[in-house]
Parts: structure tokens; C-alpha cells; sequence
């Protein structure tokens, strides 16, 4: 099966010290995998940050990497070639 | 005379009908009763004066009661969807924006996901449409 690549990224990405949940999205913020706390839900406003991020510099050609942080951890995204994937991590 | 069905003791009925009020407010005559019945008359009403210190009663019992009616509605309120915030922003502020490792462990997934999604193709196994009870 060939999702089978993207479920074991998901398994290696959660092995990294602190990781504690992973979303991985389309380009339009529908979820394709999900490890985690990530919520399902939360999909298409990962999306749609990056989004606002890329915006704010038009002049960058690299994609943005947005870190939101809180007290209950921060959530990493970062988009590659349409898809967007959003790391949870504890705070260490 | 009038037309077909109506006779002259159409009055009468009219006067026996049970759903009649009792009183007329309006007394211009049968012309005006089906406007009349749907006009209030604003300039007739009495003004209700509210003070200041009503004003400020009534205003602050409403944001009381709206404000104890979202608390205790889930609907309104939601779920949480992203982090909330931190309780504490001038430590994160002046902390460094992301660490060396966090960039390298974002970009290496970024690229890896892109990679193995750009693999997953539709395989075509059998017919979408299936007769079914056709002979």
C-alpha cells in the first residue's frame, strides 16, 4: 500500500524527543494524516496560517515555518510543494 | 343587494359571530377596520422614561445575563482550535524565535510528507459502477 510511506513518516516523525502529535494536510487544508493530540480539525487553519505567513513576505520564495507557541506546548508548520505539516511539541 | 351568497341578514350574522370583539377600538366604520387593526398608534403610547441609574442597572444585569448564558452554552463557546497563548508572553518573546533542531526536524518532515504523498496515485481495481440486479 503506498499511504503506507506516509503512516511511517508519521511513526518516525513522532519518535523525535518532545513530538507528541503530527498533522499532515493537502493544499486545502483537508487532513490526510494524523498522529497525536493533533485535532483533525485543525487542518485547514493550519493551512490558512501559512497562508497569511506567506502573504506577509511575497518577495520569499521559501516557504514560511510558523512556530505557535503556549504554555501547553508549540505546534511547528511548515508547506512543501502543497502539502502543510503541523509538529505538536511539549515544552522541554 | 350585494353579490352572489350576501343578503341582508348578513349583518345579523355578523353581529351573532362569536370571534367579534367585543369592542371596537375602531370606530371609523367597516372601511377602515382591516387597516386599523394592523396600525399602532406609536404617537398614543405612553413614554417610558428610563433615569440614569435604571440605564446603568439595566445594561449591567444584560452583559450579566449574556455573559452567564455563553459560559453555559457550548455552542457559543467551541472548542479550542490552536493553542490558546501563554501566560507568560515577555519570556517567549525574548526567548530565541525556534531552535536549529525544530527548523531542520520541520523542513526534513515538510519534505519527506510532500514526497511520500506525491507516490499515493489511485490504483484501479475494479468497476465503480456495479449492475446490480440486472440480468
Amino acid at each position: 500500500m503506498m499511504e503506507k510511506s506516509i503512516e511511517k513518516l508519521m511513526d518516525e516523525i513522532m519518535t523525535n524527543p518532545g513530538v507528541n502529535g503530527v498533522v499532515c494536510t493537502d493544499a486545502q487544508g483537508l487532513v490526510v494524516a494524523a498522529q497525536g493530540v493533533g485535532r483533525k480539525s485543525t487542518g485547514g487553519q493550519m493551512t490558512g496560517v501559512l497562508d497569511l505567513a506567506r502573504d506577509l513576505h511575497p518577495d520569499v520564495k521559501d516557504e514560511p515555518i510558523v512556530c505557535i507557541e503556549s504554555d501547553a506546548g508549540s505546534l511547528l508548520l511548515k508547506s512543501c510543494d502543497g502539502i502543510t505539516i503541523g509538529i505538536h511539541k511539549t515544552n522541554s | 343587494m350585494g353579490c352572489c351568497f350576501s343578503n341582508d341578514e348578513d349583518k345579523d350574522d355578523d353581529l351573532n359571530d362569536p370571534s367579534r370583539p367585543l369592542i371596537n377600538p375602531i370606530s371609523d366604520g367597516p372601511s377602515s377596520r382591516p387597516i386599523g387593526s394592523n396600525v399602532v398608534d406609536v404617537a398614543a403610547l405612553e413614554t417610558q422614561g428610563v433615569d440614569q441609574t435604571e440605564y446603568t442597572d439595566r445594561a449591567t444585569q444584560y452583559s450579566h445575563n449574556l455573559s452567564s448564558w455563553c459560559a453555559s452554552t457550548q455552542k457559543v463557546r467551541g472548542p479550542p482550535r490552536l493553542p490558546i497563548g501563554v501566560a507568560t508572553p515577555h519570556v517567549v518573546l525574548s526567548g530565541q524565535p525556534i531552535s536549529l533542531s525544530d527548523i531542520q526536524l520541520i523542513t526534513s518532515a515538510a519534505q519527506q510528507a510532500a514526497r511520500s504523498l506525491q507516490e499515493i496515485k489511485v490504483r484501479h481495481k475494479e468497476d465503480l459502477v456495479v449492475p446490480f440486479g440486472v440480468p
